[in-house]
């Protein structure tokens, strides 16, 4: 087979799982957290949107970081 | 005499443009070109070198408008790019069985390349920027442009050398290793070239792009127009339109010119409003034009980077096409100086044939 298409085709497996990934934990986590707060768990929901802004400001932060030392 | 295949991509007509002094230089050494392309971009090489041979040469369509939701619509529709590119590699091994070549030229055709004869990627975009929340796809952009790179023997980047002359900035940088090897820095190339005539136009506005953002763009300038002093044209990029010519006051709107009668436009102009896309900066260059209004094209990250990375370098004023005020703007745009100077088309094609391509054609 073309090495083309196997390197293209395991570009695209990874490339989807990951998307695939990334849609998942976002959906456990938004079930977590309605589920936290129909039950009065404020806490648990407190700390997931906590994570879920530090996850956030670490995501940014990687970016600026690449940016700034011109690996991307 | 050697037989060289040129194969431009024709999303557009920059690919091909670009390619024309190229060809003119193969044509001057006493080599045999055949142009492998479709559409426009055929149409123009055609017109422009009538003995040539040439193949109707199918690529793909661009797979996305433009807009917002650019980058999510161009991540689905990227396995029916690579299933094209696939499609497009094995009919050039079709093209290449029935005939004997010595070089291959892609003008960022992902496909075109072979093992069996030597193949260059021409291309200004080594690397892919994105908006900076999109920076895993950009780091995988990386990876994925390394392992097209390896296919080619050698990579010409129609721009200057990374450093105070780049035109194309952070895109035209190598960055992995298999770029690096490759590379050659060629200098702009240019279809477009300096005619003798006085500058007696105040402003080119050139309306370019895919729809709907060209029709959003041609609404926005024909309203700014009667607040400006001077006189000016308009080319409105409607081809399919038939031609039709407006005058209101000093101006005057065309529905679309021809190349030649583009390129005396531009020289006559001493402000150019354009589209920021790279094929147009080069002919900035190649003119000397220290005078420009620059309007990237929404969604379009290439274009948007460029006019940023013009704006830090003060060199053109840019402005989003949904907060363009002409009569501000072009105040603005007088601030700014323009490219410095840079060695222009005919000398970077003389290095180019020397320095690489005579390698493997004599």
């Amino acid at each position: 087979m073309d090495d083309l298409v196997v390197s293209g085709v395991i570009a695209f497996v990874i490339f989807y799982a990951g998307i695939v990934l990334v849609a998942y934990g976002i959906l456990r986590l938004t079930a977590m957290m309605v589920r936290a707060f129909l039950t009065g768990n404020y806490l648990l929901m407190g700390g997931i949107v906590a994570c879920i802004a530090m996850a956030v400001l670490l995501y940014v932060a990687i970016g600026l970081w690449l940016r700034k030392t011109g690996i991307i | 005499m050697a037989h060289v295949l040129v194969s431009p991509l024709n999303w557009g007509l920059g690919h091909a443009t670009r390619d024309i002094p190229v060809i003119r230089t193969l044509l001057v050494h006493g080599h045999e070109v055949t142009i492998a392309a479709c559409g426009n971009a055929l149409s123009v090489l055609r017109k422009e070198f009538p003995d040539c041979q040439w193949i109707e040469y199918p690529d793909y369509p661009i797979p996305f408008g433009s807009g917002h939701l650019f980058i999510p619509k161009f991540c689905a529709t990227l396995p029916f790019l690579f299933r094209a590119t696939v499609r497009e590699h094995a009919t050039l091994e079709a093209i290449l069985a029935k005939d004997r070549y010595d070089l291959v030229i892609s003008d960022n055709r992902l496909g075109v390349y072979s093992f069996k004869v030597p193949s260059i990627f021409v291309s200004h975009q080594l690397h892919y920027h994105l908006p900076l929340l999109y920076w895993p796809l950009e780091c995988l952009g990386i990876l994925i442009n390394q392992n097209l790179h390896e296919r080619y023997d050698r990579i010409i980047v129609p721009d200057n050398p990374p450093g105070p002359l780049s035109l194309a900035g952070k895109l035209s940088r190598p960055q992995t290793d298999v770029a690096r090897e490759r590379v050659f820095f060629s200098g702009i190339l240019s279809g477009t070239r300096q005619i003798a005539c006085s500058q007696d136009l105040d402003y080119l506005v050139v309306i370019s792009g895919p729809e709907p953002q060209r029709t959003s763009l041609e609404k926005t300038i024909l309203a700014n127009l009667k607040n400006l002093d001077g006189s000016g044209v308009v080319l409105l990029g409607s081809p399919q339109k038939p031609r039709a010519l407006t005058r209101t006051g000093n101006w005057t709107c065309v529905s679309y010119v021809s190349t030649e009668e583009k390129v005396e436009l531009m020289n006559r102009a001493q402000c150019v409003i354009c589209r920021s896309g790279y094929t147009t900066m080069m002919e900035l260059a190649e003119l000397g034009k220290d005078r420009a209004l620059l309007i990237p094209t929404p969604g379009q990250t290439e274009q948007e980077y460029l006019s940023w990375y013009y704006e830090q370098n003060g060199w053109y004023h840019s402005q989003d096409q949904n907060r363009l005020d002409l009569k501000d703007d072009l105040e603005m745009a007088r601030r700014y100086r323009g490219f410095p100077a840079m060695p222009k088309t005919s000398a970077n094609t003389s290095r180019l044939y020397d320095e690489i391509l005579a390698e493997y054609l004599e």
